[in-house]
C-alpha cells in the first residue's frame, strides 16, 4: 500500500563504466530477466544491459503479450511451463503489479488436421502435469458467447485446445518491474545506447562498442529480438535466423465481453481483451522479410477479416492503431540459447520468433545459471545453438502456427 | 505488405501478388563438406540493409525473379529474370 | 434504420425522447440545439462531458447510435427514426454514482495498479471488478442474440496521379495546380462539400464558393467528399475510408498515388487549465461550427480564453450571433473554471467571471500525422508554437497551415500550468497534470515511456487533443525543449475505421471438383480439404452412424468396387526434351530413366532431406510426364520445380492443369469389368500391369489411366479434361451399377488406404520428417549423380533416427485412438499416433505413429492413449491387409 504514494524512481541514469563482467545487449524482458536473475540468485550485479531505444522500443513493448504453456513437444512444455509459473509469482516477488489475467486460452481448430495437432498438443500436455484438453463447440460456446460456432462462417469451428492457466498480462508492467528490480541491485540499465561493435580477440568478445563509448566484458549476452543476426555478425558469429515482420491492431474501448484469448490457427488471427477493453487482434507473421516495423495496410485488412469470421458482431468496432515488430525465426521455431561455439565469452538469447514474451523468467533463470556456472540447465539443452549442425531441430513448428 | 515489386515482365505491381523465396544463396557444388551444406541449409546472412532475394509472380506472369531491396524500407531498387543479368550469378541448381 | 438524407425537418431519439433536426444536421449538433449539453462521462472519473471540438477529434461525444458503440455525434449526420443512447454512464448521463469515484482519486494515483494487489490470490479477486470498470462502448451482443446481419461493406481501388488530402483552400489550390499541370487528381475531403474551414466563416462564403466551383468544374479531378485518409503506406498507398452520402457504412477506398500533397490543415487542441474539461468549455473552432456549420448560438455569456487577433476574431463572431462575450483573459490569466456538472464561469486573480460559455483558444497542431507516418520528421518550431513535418519523402509533400503556413502558438511553450487533480492533460483516459508529473518523477521521462505508463494519448482520440499539452508537460518537468521531448510515433489508421470497412465483402474462396453437384445429389456429407469442399462420405439415411456409413463404403470397395472423385488431387504437365533431367534433379527417385508408359510414387525432399511432397509421376512419352501431387501442395511443387529449372537453360514446360482435369479413382476387384465397358484399352494385366500408364478414350473422352492402388485395391486412376467429368462419372457409376458399386468418400479412403500403411504427407509426416525415419527408405537413390537433399540424405540414411513411423494394430476391442492420441512409455510421452481407425478387416483399430527409436522394434507391445488412458497395442511393420499386394496386381 505505502507503494501506492511513494513516486520512487524506477531505474535512474547511469554514465556508462569502461567495464563490466557481464554485458547484456538488449534490455528488453529478456536481457531484464537474465540480469535479474543473475543478480538474485548468483549475487552477480556489475552487469550492464544496453538498448539502442527507450525501456520496451522492441519486441518486449509490441507483443500482444500472451501467455502460455500447451505446447507441442516435451522439451516446450516443460520449459514453457517453467516460465507460466515463474510469471504466476513474479507480481508478488517484484513487489510489482505485472496484471497477469489468467483468463484463460483457446486454440481453435476448423480442418481435421488442425484438430488433430490439438489432440497432439493436448495429449503431451496432459501427460506432463499441464492444464490443457481438447473441447467441442457447445463447451466452446459456453465460454465464449460471443463468439461464432455455428454453420456459418467459411471454416466453421471443429473444436478447440482450452488451456485454462493461459492469459494475458501487461508487457511494459514486465519491463518495468523487472527494470526496477535490477536498479535496486545495482545492476546499470543503458537506454539509447546502441551497440554498434563487438572487439573479438583469442576467441573472446573482449568489448562492446557503442554511441556512447566502449564497454570492456567478461561475457557478453545478445539478447535482442529482431536484432539476432545484426548484433551477431558484430562478433562473427553466424545465425540461422530470419526475420519477418508481425503485425497487430487495437480497437476502441468496450465494456468487457471477451474473458479468454482466442486463437485459430487455420485464420492465422488471434483476439483478445484487455484490462483496459480494448481488443487486441493479431495476424501471423509477414511471409517476407523485413526489418521495416510500419504496419500495412494489407495485413490490417486480413486481421479484420479473420477477425469477424470468428465474430461477426464486432463490425461496427473501429481500430484505433495498428503496429508492427519484427520476429527472428528459426528453421524450427524454437529459440536459440547458450554459448555460440566461436567464441568463449559469447552467449544468445535468440530466435524467440513469435514466442519470446512468455518464456523471458525461464529464458532468464536458465541463462543466468548458464552463465553463472558455466553448465547448460538440462531444460533449456533442447534450445542449444548447436542442434542445426547436429540436425536435433526441436519439433515445435506445428505448435507456434499463429503468432501467439 | 503494401510496397511493389517492378516485375520485369508486368511492370509495378503490388508485392501481395507476389511469393517471397527467401535470400540468393549459392548451392554447393557436388561433393561439398558438411559444413558448406550447413552454411547453405541453415546459415542465413538476414541483411539489414540491401538484400539479393526471390520473388515468384504467382497472380502474374508466374515467373521466378530476383530483385534487390533494401529491407529496412522495402524500397525495391531492382528487380529482374536471373537470365538476363550480365553478372555471372550462378543459380540454385547448376550442374 | 437509417434513412437517405432528408431535405426536412425530422426527429430521432435520444433514449426514448424525440429530438428534432434539421437538414444537414449532425446528431450532436441536433441535441445541442435542443438543450443538451452532457453527452457522456470520462472513462476513469465519470466526470460529465459535452461538446468541446465539434469535428469529432475529442471523445466527449460517443455515444450509441443504433447499436453502433462510440460513435462520435458531433460530426455524425442525423438521419430520421435514429435511437441515440449515452456510454459509460451508471445510471445516467444526469446522475452517474461512479463519479464519486473522483472523491477516491487519492487512491488511484497514475499507476496505482502496478503498486498494488501483487498478491496472486489477491490480484486474483480483485480482477474481475477493475475489468469490468474498464470499456467506454457497449460490448457487442453475444452470438445468441446477434441478428447475423451482414451488412454491405464496399471497398474500391482508385489509382490517380496526384491524391490531394485536404478541401479546403491549400487543398483546393494544390489540386487546382496539379490538374493545371495535366495530372490526373484525386482530392479526399472529409467534409460533405468542398471549403475546409471557409465552411464555417461567413466571410470566406464567397471565396469558397469561387475555388470550390472551380474544382468541381476542373478535368481530370475527382473529388470525395466525406472522405479522410487514414493511413499513408508504402509506395504511395492510401488508406481512405469514405462515409456515403445516403446512410449506409463506410466504405474503405485504397488509393495509390504517385504524388501525394498533404493539405490537412490544423487540428485545435484544448489547454491546460484546472477544471478545463467541464461541460461549457468549449475550443474556438468548435464554437465557429456550431455557428457557422448548423446555425447554432452556443451560450448567452461566454469568456474567452486567448490572445491577439485570434480572441478578436471569435470576440466578433460572438457578438454578432448575439452572445454576450464578458471577458477575453490570456491562459496564463485563468486560474480555473468554475462550476460543478457546467461551467458557470472563469477564475483569475481578479475573482470569478461568471458566464455558461467559456471559448478556449487553443493550440493549433498541424495534423501532420500522416506525413510522420510516412517518414517525414517533425520538427519543433518556437515561432509557431508547433511541430512542423520535415525531411519528407520525394513523393510526399505539405501545402497550407499543415507545414506551418500563418501559424502562431496559443501560448508560449512549453506551456505552463497548474500541476492539479482536476487539470486535463488526456480526456479520454482522464489523465491529469498531476499525473503526468508524478510519472515523469518516477522515471517514465521519455515521451514514449510516459505515454505507455499513464495511458495518455492511447485513448479514442488517438493524440489529437492531447499529444500537444503531454509533450509540454514532459519538456517542462525534463528541462529539455520541446523539440528535444519530440512526438511519439504515429501510427494509421488515424483516424479509426471499423473492422467491417477493412475486411470489406467477405467472400472466402471455395473451390469445387468439376463433379460437386454430383455428389450433391448422391447425399454427400461435405468437409472442408484447404479450400477445397469434397465428400466426406455420402449417407444414404440421415441417421445413420458415421461407423455404418464408411462401412457400407468400404465394402463395396473390398468386394465389389467404388469409385472417388479425386479432382482436388494437384496435376502437373511436364514436356521437354529435358523434363527428365529436371524431375531427377527435383525429386528423390530416378525418373529420366522411367521407361514411357510406367508410373511410379515420387517424393520431393527438400536440402536437409525433408520429406515435402509426394505424389505420382508417370511417363506418358519421351519428352511428356504427368505429375501428381497432394491437393494442399500443388501450388508448391510448381513453384519448386519452376525455381530449379531458373538459369539451367533446360528445355523444360511446366503447367498445372489440376483445374482442367476431372480426375476419379475406380478401385475394387470388380473395377477391370467395369471399365472395361467404357473403354477399349487393354485393361488385362499382361497388357496393363500395376503402375502402369496409358492414353485413350472411356466413356468416348480422351483419358490418361494410371493403374495405382491408394486403397489396396485393383483400380485405375482416370483423368479426363474437366468438361467431360460429369458424362465420365455418371458412365461408371451406371456401368458399375450391375456390379453394385458405390461412390466412396475421403473418410473410407482413409481407412482403405491405412489398412494398406500408405503414409499421407502433411498428415503421417510433418516438418521434420525424412524419407529414412517415415520408413519408406527405397524412394531414395542415393547413386544418382545430384539431386535435392541428396547431401543430408547420405548423412541421414546412416545416422541414428530421432524417431520412426511405426504401423501399430490395437489389442484390445473398441478401443480406437484418435488422430493426435499420445504413444506412452511409462506414463510419459513416447511418441503420437498420425493416423487411426477401426479395421474391418483387422477387427481391432490400427494406425500409424512416430515413436522414439527405442520403442521402434517390431511386435514391440506399445500403450496408446485413449479416452485419457493407455490402452495396449503391438506394433507391426506389415501392411494390416494384403501386405504382399496381390489384391493390386490381379
Amino acid at each position: 500500500m505505502r507503494q501506492l504514494f511513494r513516486n520512487d524512481r524506477m531505474w535512474r541514469a547511469h554514465e556508462l563504466k569502461g567495464a563490466y563482467d557481464i554485458v547484456i545487449i538488449g534490455a528488453g524482458v529478456h536481457g531484464l530477466a537474465t540480469a535479474y536473475y543473475l543478480g538474485r540468485r548468483y549475487g552477480v550485479r556489475k552487469i550492464a544491459l544496453l538498448d539502442k531505444g527507450y525501456l520496451g522500443y522492441g519486441a518486449s513493448g509490441r507483443n500482444t503479450a500472451i501467455l502460455r504453456s500447451n505446447y507441442r513437444t516435451p522439451e516446450g512444455v516443460r520449459f514453457y511451463n517453467a516460465s507460466l509459473k515463474l510469471y504466476e509469482e513474479l507480481s508478488a516477488e517484484l513487489g510489482w503489479n505485472l496484471l497477469f489475467s489468467q483468463c484463460g486460452h483457446l486454440t481453435l481448430g476448423h480442418t481435421d488436421t488442425a484438430v488433430a495437432g490439438l489432440r497432439v498438443r493436448a495429449e503431451t500436455n496432459q501427460l506432463l502435469g499441464v492444464d490443457s484438453r481438447i473441447i467441442y463447440p457447445a463447451e466452446i460456446q459456453k465460454l465464449v458467447p460471443h463468439i461464432d460456432c455455428s454453420d456459418r462462417p467459411r471454416y466453421p469451428i471443429m473444436a478447440a485446445l482450452y488451456h485454462p492457466p493461459g492469459g494475458i498480462i501487461r508487457h511494459d508492467a514486465v519491463v518495468w518491474g523487472l527494470a526496477r528490480a535490477c536498479d535496486r541491485m545495482g545492476i546499470e540499465i543503458h537506454p539509447l545506447t546502441e551497440a554498434t561493435g563487438v572487439r573479438v580477440a583469442r576467441r573472446r568478445a573482449e568489448a562492446v562498442l557503442t554511441n556512447r563509448g566502449e564497454v570492456a566484458a567478461g561475457t557478453v549476452v545478445n539478447a535482442t529480438a529482431g536484432w539476432a543476426s545484426t548484433i551477431c555478425k558484430m562478433a562473427g558469429v553466424s545465425m540461422p535466423i530470419v526475420t519477418p515482420p508481425l503485425q497487430a491492431c487495437v480497437t476502441e474501448p468496450l465494456k468487457p465481453f471477451l474473458d479468454a484469448v482466442i486463437v485459430s490457427a487455420s485464420l492465422h488471427v488471434y483476439v483478445n481483451q484487455t484490462g483496459r477493453g480494448e481488443l487486441v487482434i493479431g495476424s501471423e507473421i509477414d511471409p517476407y522479410q523485413s526489418y521495416s516495423m510500419k504496419g500495412t495496410l494489407p495485413t490490417l485488412e486480413q486481421m479484420a477479416s479473420s477477425a469477424l469470421e470468428l465474430f461477426p458482431q464486432l463490425h461496427n468496432i473501429r481500430v484505433l492503431r495498428q503496429w508492427a515488430g519484427i520476429c527472428d525465426m528459426t528453421p524450427d521455431f524454437a529459440p536459440i540459447i547458450g554459448r555460440c561455439e566461436e567464441l568463449d565469452n559469447f552467449h544468445v538469447d535468440v530466435g524467440w520468433g513469435t514466442y519470446g514474451f512468455k518464456a523471458a523468467p525461464a529464458a532468464g533463470r536458465y541463462l543466468a545459471e548458464l552463465i553463472a556456472t558455466g553448465k547448460v540447465p538440462d531444460i533449456i539443452a533442447a534450445f542449444s545453438p548447436e542442434r542445426f549442425r547436429r540436425r536435433r531441430l526441436v519439433g515445435e513448428k506445428a505448435a507456434a502456427a499463429v503468432s501467439h | 505488405m503494401s510496397f511493389r515489386i517492378p516485375c520485369p515482365q508486368c511492370g509495378e505491381r503490388s508485392v501481395y501478388e507476389f511469393r517471397f523465396g527467401g535470400e540468393y544463396s549459392i548451392r554447393p557444388q557436388p561433393g561439398a563438406d558438411e559444413d558448406e551444406w550447413y552454411q547453405y541449409n541453415f546459415v542465413r546472412r538476414n541483411e539489414m540493409g540491401s538484400q539479393t532475394e526471390w520473388w515468384y509472380h504467382r497472380l502474374g506472369c508466374r515467373q521466378w525473379l530476383r530483385a534487390v531491396r533494401e529491407t529496412r524500407t522495402n524500397k525495391v531498387i531492382r528487380a529482374y529474370f536471373p537470365d538476363e543479368t550480365e553478372q555471372t550469378d550462378r543459380g540454385p541448381g547448376e550442374s | 434504420m437509417a434513412q437517405a438524407s432528408p431535405s426536412e425537418g425530422f426527429s430521432f431519439l435520444l433514449n426514448d425522447k424525440p429530438i428534432q433536426a434539421k437538414a444537414g444536421d449532425s446528431i450532436g449538433a441536433a441535441m445541442f440545439r435542443a438543450g443538451v449539453r452532457v453527452f457522456t462521462r470520462s472513462f476513469k472519473h465519470h466526470r460529465p462531458r459535452g461538446l468541446l471540438c465539434v469535428a469529432g477529434n475529442c471523445p466527449n461525444c460517443l455515444m450509441n447510435v443504433d447499436g453502433t458503440p462510440n460513435v462520435r455525434v458531433c460530426t455524425t449526420p442525423a438521419r430520421p427514426g435514429m435511437r441515440v443512447a449515452p456510454q459509460n454512464v451508471f445510471p445516467s448521463l444526469e446522475f452517474d454514482v461512479l463519479a464519486a469515484s473522483q472523491k477516491f482519486d487519492w487512491l488511484m494515483p497514475v499507476g496505482w495498479y502496478y503498486k498494488t494487489f501483487t498478491r496472486r490470490p489477491v490480484w486474483n479477486a480483485v480482477e474481475p471488478f477493475i475489468r469490468k470498470a474498464a470499456g467506454l462502448g457497449e460490448a457487442p451482443p453475444s452470438i445468441d442474440r446477434f441478428s447475423g446481419e451482414d451488412p454491405d461493406y464496399e471497398q474500391r481501388y482508385v489509382h490517380t496521379e496526384v491524391a490531394v488530402l485536404g478541401g479546403g483552400p491549400s487543398g483546393l489550390t494544390a489540386a487546382l495546380e496539379a490538374s493545371r499541370q495535366g495530372s490526373r487528381v484525386t482530392l479526399i475531403d472529409e467534409q460533405p462539400q468542398l471549403g475546409g474551414h471557409l465552411r464555417f466563416t461567413p466571410s470566406d462564403a464567397e471565396r469558397r464558393r469561387v475555388l470550390a466551383g472551380q474544382v468541381e468544374a476542373a478535368q481530370g479531378v475527382e473529388v470525395l467528399s466525406r472522405a479522410q485518409c487514414f493511413g499513408l503506406y508504402e509506395d504511395g498507398l492510401l488508406g481512405v475510408v469514405q462515409l456515403p452520402r445516403d446512410g449506409g457504412e463506410e466504405s474503405l477506398i485504397h488509393v495509390r498515388a504517385e504524388r501525394v500533397v498533404v493539405a490537412t490543415g490544423v487540428i485545435e487542441a484544448p489547454l491546460l487549465f484546472e477544471n478545463n474539461d467541464l461541460v461549457g468549455v468549449m475550443l474556438s473552432s468548435g464554437v465557429e461550427r456550431l455557428i457557422g456549420l448548423y446555425g447554432i448560438v452556443p451560450g448567452r455569456r461566454a469568456v474567452i480564453v486567448g490572445d491577439g487577433p485570434r480572441a478578436g476574431r471569435i470576440a466578433s463572431l460572438l457578438k454578432d450571433s448575439g452572445v454576450d462575450v464578458a471577458a477575453t483573459v490570456r491562459p496564463d490569466q485563468v486560474l480555473s473554471v468554475t462550476g460543478a456538472a457546467q461551467a458557470d464561469g472563469v477564475r483569475t486573480a481578479g475573482g470569478k467571471i461568471p458566464c455558461d460559455l467559456v471559448v478556449v483558444c487553443g493550440h493549433l497542431v498541424p495534423n501532420a500525422g500522416l506525413l510522420h507516418q510516412a517518414g517525414g520528421s517533425l520538427d519543433w518550431s518556437d515561432e509557431n508554437g508547433a511541430f512542423l513535418p520535415t525531411r519528407l519523402p520525394p513523393h510526399v509533400e505539405a501545402a497550407g497551415q499543415v507545414k506551418g503556413s500563418d501559424l502562431t502558438a496559443a501560448v508560449p511553450s512549453p506551456p505552463a500550468y497548474p500541476d492539479s487533480k482536476r487539470c486535463y492533460a488526456c480526456l479520454c483516459e482522464d489523465v491529469t497534470t498531476s499525473d503526468l508529473r508524478t510519472a515523469i518523477r518516477e522515471g517514465f521521462d521519455h515521451i514514449e515511456t510516459l505515454k505507455r505508463y499513464t495511458t495518455v494519448s492511447m485513448g479514442p482520440c488517438q493524440g489529437r487533443m492531447c499529444q500537444i499539452s503531454s509533450i509540454g508537460v514532459c519538456a517542462r518537468e525534463t528541462g529539455g525543449g520541446m523539440g528535444e521531448t519530440g512526438v511519439t510515433t504515429s501510427r494509421p489508421p488515424n483516424p479509426s475505421i471499423s473492422l467491417g470497412a477493412l475486411a470489406g465483402p467477405r467472400h472466402p474462396p471455395v473451390k469445387r471438383s468439376p463433379l460437386h453437384h454430383e455428389h450433391e445429389a448422391l447425399g454427400a456429407v461435405w468437409m472442408n480439404m484447404g479450400q477445397w469442399k469434397r465428400p466426406r462420405y455420402y449417407a444414404p439415411e440421415p441417421d445413420w452412424s458415421e461407423q455404418r456409413i464408411v462401412e457400407r463404403e468400404y465394402r463395396a470397395v473390398r468386394e465389389r468396387v467404388g469409385v472417388v472423385d479425386v479432382g482436388p488431387l494437384g496435376k502437373i504437365e511436364v514436356r521437354g526434351r529435358d523434363s527428365g533431367k529436371l524431375l531427377d534433379k527435383v525429386y528423390t527417385h530416378r525418373f529420366g530413366s522411367l521407361k514411357a508408359g510406367r508410373v511410379r510414387y515420387a517424393v520431393i525432399c527438400d536440402e536437409t532431406g525433408t520429406i515435402l511432397d509426394d505424389g505420382t509421376i508417370s511417363r506418358l512419352a519421351d519428352d511428356h510426364y504427368f505429375l501428381t501431387t497432394t491437393t494442399g501442395n500443388l501450388e508448391f511443387v510448381v513453384q519448386w520445380l519452376e525455381w530449379w529449372l531458373v538459369e539451367t537453360g533446360w528445355d523444360v514446360h511446366i503447367a498445372d492443369v489440376t483445374g482442367g482435369r476431372s480426375s476419379i479413382n475406380v478401385a475394387g476387384p470388380k473395377a477391370r469389368e467395369v471399365l472395361a465397358e467404357l473403354t477399349d484399352i487393354d485393361l488385362e494385366t499382361a497388357a496393363f500391369k500395376y503402375m502402369a500408364c496409358r492414353r485413350g478414350e472411356v466413356a468416348g473422352a480422351p483419358a490418361v489411366l494410371l493403374r495405382i492402388g491408394f486403397v489396396g485395391e485393383m483400380g485405375w486412376e482416370v483423368h479426363v479434361p474437366a468438361d467431360y467429368g460429369v458424362h465420365v462419372w455418371r458412365s461408371v457409376l451406371a456401368a458399375g451399377k450391375e456390379h453394385g458399386i458405390l461412390p466412396f468418400g475421403v473418410e473410407t479412403q482413409r481407412v482403405l488406404r491405412l489398412e494398406k500403411k500408405h503414409v499421407i504427407v502433411g498428415v503421417d509426416t510433418d516438418a521434420l520428417s525424412n524419407p529414412y525415419e517415415a520408413d519408406i527408405p527405397w524412394v531414395t537413390k542415393l547413386e544418382k549423380q545430384d539431386f535435392i537433399g541428396k547431401a543430408s540424405l547420405g548423412t541421414l540414411q546412416s545416422a541414428a533416427a530421432n524417431e520412426r513411423l511405426i504401423g501399430f494394430t490395437m489389442l484390445e476391442d473398441g478401443k480406437v485412438p484418435e488422430d493426435g492420441s499420445s504413444v506412452m512409455l511409462d506414463g510419459r510421452p513416447a511418441g503420437r499416433v498420425t493416423s487411426a481407425r477401426y479395421s474391418f478387416v483387422n477387427g481391432t483399430a490400427v494406425g500409424l505413429a512416430w515413436v522414439s527409436d527405442e520403442l521402434a522394434e517390431e511386435g514391440r507391445e506399445i500403450d496408446v492413449r485413449v479416452g485419457g488412458k493407455p490402452a495396449r497395442a503391438r506394433i507391426q511393420q506389415a501392411a494390416f491387409y494384403d501386405p504382399e499386394g496381390r489384391r493390386l496386381r490381379m
